[in-house]
Parts: C-alpha cells; sequence; structure tokens
C-alpha cells in the first residue's frame, strides 16, 4: 500500500511539473525551445516625433519585436532573462513582469503570469539615432518558474533591419535568381516547365502558394503582413530555389 | 532747573524716537515663509522612453494630493530611458546630472524612487508607506523659501533664490537648492504608446550651488540665510519654475525640504 501511495506521489508530482508549461511567442505564434526568431519591427513614431511638435525629428532608430510569454498555469516568481549575445555585449531594454523598465547587457525580471494569458515581454533595444544605421542585435530570451531554471524555455532573438541578415540571402539554387522590388518579387528560374512559390511564416506555416507563370515573373506579395518570410520555388525536379525576404 | 531738565530729556527723547527718511522701496522686508513642519523629499528617477514611468507619476498625483506642500517631488531623469537635452534639444529633459545621481544611488530599473535620501532605492508601489512614516518626524529645522527672476548688472535674466535656515538644533550638513519645472508638455511613452502631449511636471532642471549642495554648519537656534542666483536658461518657462532647497548630512538623510514657486 505504502508502495502503491509513493509511486502515485511521485506520478501526481511529475504529472503536475509536466503540466506546468512556459512559451513564447512571436506575433501570436508559439517559438519552438531553441529556435531562432528574427525581427525588423521597429518603433515607427521614434522616426518622426518632433515633427509634430515644431522641433527637429527624433530621427532615432529602436526595435521592438512583438515577443509575449504565456504559462500554462497560474504562477507567481515566473522568471525572465534577456541577454545580449553580440560581441562586444550591448544594452538592451526589460521593461515587462515587474511594472518596471530595466536596461542592460543582461536583464531580469520575476513577475507574476496568470494561466493562459499572453504577457508582452516589452523587449526593446536601445535607441540610436540616426535611424537610418544598419543594425544587429542579437539576444538570448530565457525563461522558468521559480526553482526550475533546469527546466527553462529559452530562444535566440535577432533584431536587425540587415538585410543581408534577413533579405534574399544565400539564394540556394544554381542558376536562379530571385530578387525583391517594394513587395513585388521578381523571379528568373533556369528551365521550362511549372513552378511553384511556397511562402512560409518564421513558425514554419505556409502562408502562400502559387503556380509561377513561366520561367520568368513577378509575384505581388502586398497582401501579406509586414514581417520575415521563408520562401521556396520548387519545380518538378525539386527545389529551384529558397531564402528569406522581408515585407515592409 | 527741572523744567529745563524735562524739556532737555523730551528733546532728546524726541530725537532719538524721530523715524528716519526711509525710501519707500525698502519700507517693507518680505522674510520667506519658513516651513517648520516635517516636508519630505521623492526623488523619483525617470525617463521619456520609460513605458512604466507615467504610472508611477500618475501615483505621485494621488500622493500629492493627499500631502500637499508635505511631499516635495523632484522628477530626475537619467539612464538608457532618459533623452538628454544636450542630444535631443528641447525634446530631451534630461540633464548631467541626472545619471550623476542614478549613478550615486545605483538606479538599476526605472520608475525608482529614493525618499529623504534614507529609503534606498524603492519602487512606485512602496513610496507611500514610506513617505507616510516621514511627514510624522520631527523637523530639526525650518527652511524659508522665496525665488523671483531679476536681472543681473548685465541685464541677463537670472533666478535669485532667499533661503532662511531656522535650526532648533545644531545641524551639520549640505543645503541643496535646485531649479526644477512643471508643465512642460512633450514627448513620453506610456504603456506602450508615444505620447507628444505629455504634461511633465516637477522636472530637474538645473542645480542652483552644486551638484551636491554646499556645506552648512547651524548653530541651535541660530538662524542663517542664503541668497544665489542662476541664469535663467533659453528653453525654461519662467512662469513654471520653481525651486527646492533642502538639508541633508549622510547620516540622517534629507532633514528637511522646502518649495517655492519662482515669481516674475
Amino acid at each position: 500500500m505504502k508502495k502503491l501511495f509513493t509511486l502515485l506521489s511521485a506520478l501526481l508530482c511529475a504529472w503536475s511539473v509536466q503540466a506546468q508549461t512556459l512559451t513564447f511567442q512571436h506575433e501570436g505564434k508559439d517559438i519552438e525551445n531553441g529556435a531562432t526568431v528574427y525581427s525588423s519591427k521597429i518603433n515607427e513614431d521614434l522616426l518622426h516625433i518632433g515633427d509634430q511638435m515644431g522641433m527637429p525629428a527624433m530621427n532615432a532608430l529602436q526595435f521592438m519585436p512583438e515577443i509575449t510569454l504565456t504559462s500554462s498555469v497560474d504562477a507567481s516568481n515566473v522568471h525572465v532573462t534577456l541577454e545580449s549575445i553580440d560581441d562586444p555585449k550591448v544594452d538592451l531594454e526589460l521593461c515587462s513582469f515587474d511594472g518596471t523598465c530595466s536596461s542592460g547587457t543582461l536583464c531580469e525580471k520575476k513577475g507574476e503570469l496568470v494561466a493562459n494569458v499572453a504577457v508582452d515581454a516589452q523587449i526593446h533595444t536601445a535607441s540610436v539615432r540616426p535611424a537610418d544605421q544598419i543594425i544587429t542585435r542579437r539576444a538570448l530570451v530565457s525563461a522558468w518558474y521559480e526553482g526550475q531554471e533546469a527546466n527553462k524555455v529559452s530562444f535566440t532573438l535577432v533584431m536587425t533591419n540587415d538585410e543581408t541578415v534577413l533579405g534574399i540571402d544565400g539564394v540556394q539554387a544554381s542558376k536562379a535568381h530571385v530578387s525583391m522590388q517594394g513587395n513585388v518579387m521578381h523571379y528568373a528560374l533556369d528551365g521550362e516547365g511549372v513552378h511553384t512559390l511556397y511562402l512560409y511564416g518564421l513558425d514554419g506555416a505556409m502562408v502562400m502558394s502559387r503556380t509561377l507563370a513561366g520561367s520568368e515573373g513577378q509575384v505581388s506579395l502586398s497582401s501579406l503582413r509586414k514581417g520575415i518570410y521563408l520562401y521556396q520555388i520548387a519545380g518538378k525536379s525539386g527545389s529551384k530555389a529558397q531564402g528569406k525576404i522581408i515585407v515592409k | 532747573m527741572n523744567k529745563i531738565f524735562c524739556a532737555l530729556l523730551l528733546g532728546v527723547t524726541g530725537w532719538l524716537t524721530a523715524c528716519d527718511e526711509i525710501a519707500e522701496g525698502d519700507r517693507y522686508l518680505e522674510m520667506p515663509a519658513v516651513e517648520s513642519r516635517r516636508a519630505v523629499l521623492l526623488e523619483e528617477f525617470t525617463g521619456q522612453m520609460c513605458t512604466n514611468c507615467p504610472e508611477a507619476q500618475r501615483r505621485i498625483s494621488s500622493m500629492k494630493e493627499q500631502y500637499g506642500d508635505q511631499l516635495v517631488v523632484v522628477g530626475i531623469h537619467a539612464g538608457n530611458f532618459g533623452l538628454a537635452e544636450s542630444d535631443y534639444g528641447s525634446l530631451g529633459l534630461m540633464q548631467p546630472e541626472g545619471d550623476e545621481y542614478a549613478t550615486h544611488w545605483n538606479i538599476e530599473s526605472y520608475p525608482a524612487g529614493v525618499i529623504d535620501r534614507t529609503s534606498g532605492v524603492l519602487n512606485a508601489p512602496d513610496w507611500a508607506a514610506y513617505v507616510r512614516n516621514e511627514v510624522t518626524k520631527e523637523a530639526k529645522l525650518g527652511i524659508g523659501l522665496s525665488a523671483v527672476v531679476t536681472e543681473n548688472e548685465a541685464g541677463d535674466s537670472i533666478v535669485s533664490v532667499f533661503a532662511t535656515l531656522e535650526p532648533s538644533v545644531a545641524v551639520n550638513g549640505k543645503l541643496q537648492l535646485w531649479i526644477t519645472e512643471s508643465h512642460i508638455v512633450g514627448f513620453q511613452i506610456d504603456g506602450g504608446n508615444t505620447l507628444t502631449d505629455y504634461e511633465h511636471n516637477h522636472v530637474y532642471r538645473a542645480s542652483v550651488n552644486g551638484t551636491w549642495g554646499e556645506d552648512v554648519a547651524l548653530q541651535e537656534n541660530v538662524f542663517q540665510t542664503v541668497e544665489r542666483s542662476i541664469p535663467v536658461r533659453e528653453n525654461w518657462n519662467t512662469a513654471n519654475l520653481s525651486v527646492v532647497g533642502f538639508v541633508y548630512n549622510d547620516a540622517e538623510g534629507v532633514l528637511q525640504v522646502a518649495e517655492c514657486e519662482v515669481e516674475k
């Protein structure tokens, strides 16, 4: 009887621990533990603030990716950290979870989460001027329940306006050319036959598939939400081209 | 003989008690009102890029309604969430001293408050309880404060500050005089929203007598007056300026604080 009780208790504990789950989201889509998320979202107000006030425009660049955190259970003392992984490290900002804003190369917060209510993590980069700089900031974002750091969830967050990082880079195809002009994708593919364009969000979900007319042409992507997408152009003989694009 | 003596005596008496001719402008000397009740100083560390800071400022407004003149608040813009006036011109409210004060108190997150320089760094939810306790303490001195915009010999506008210190015990410490400005309408991030018409109040603008003040050694029941001045800066609205004056030392923190509007 005692052994049965001990076994039941152990199973119950294991189940209760497993039932507690912290999940980060990017633009509403769950982020897999260990994934890398790219964001080019900026605070556009900071570009022009001042203009409306009769002063020189602020002309500042600040990334503010849409990152939220959800707990599967009510939890007090959920730990969240935001750590710069650039070399040298740079200041980042974390303004959620405890009603204060922290800035530094490592920001740590502790706060309460209500079950299944996504909380905006309010992650920002420190603003820089002028706004036309090309910058990339990389950070490791982690969260864990009190006393369970060993089970933390983490992801790498890349905040950038560098198109070589998130633009059409490494077009993995031979004799194929893909470019973006505004929100129109231009393609020039080698060989005849029918090709299909597939677009995926960063969470892996397919957002568009389009049969391409001919080996050269263009496709308007302006109906898509702003963001970064992975594309794949496939023909009968397999993938012709793949890479990343940004819709602005 | 007696009549002559009395006449002489009356004459001398009349001479001694006759009124002097006093110029009209000097007939009334207005002494600054002395604050003898204990007032409390809240140094609020804040920033225009701090999305959580306006919530703390709304909390301060409630506290001011409750305590009135017994609570003196100074908003010190500092750190990475501040916009430096040197970089952003009139858009920015952060002065160089702001970072010096924030570094001294080791401010790591915003908003943060230091109360009477004895509380350590407190988050906004903890301010009310500490203030409530501080206002009940006995004041060891009174401070009378007045300030007026005048012109110096070169014809430049200056703020002249007059402080009267009335200690009931011997006090060694520093006297700090700050210029603050209220009703500054400008930029602020509030709860994720970017505002261009946010009203900033009690904003630290400058120190009249050095970043950390000047030494004072006060004798029990011996009043001391101090007169200082500071040039008016181009981006100040003199109609909305105030002077905050306080005496503090490292051992006891702020012993007394007072605030007055700058008269024009």
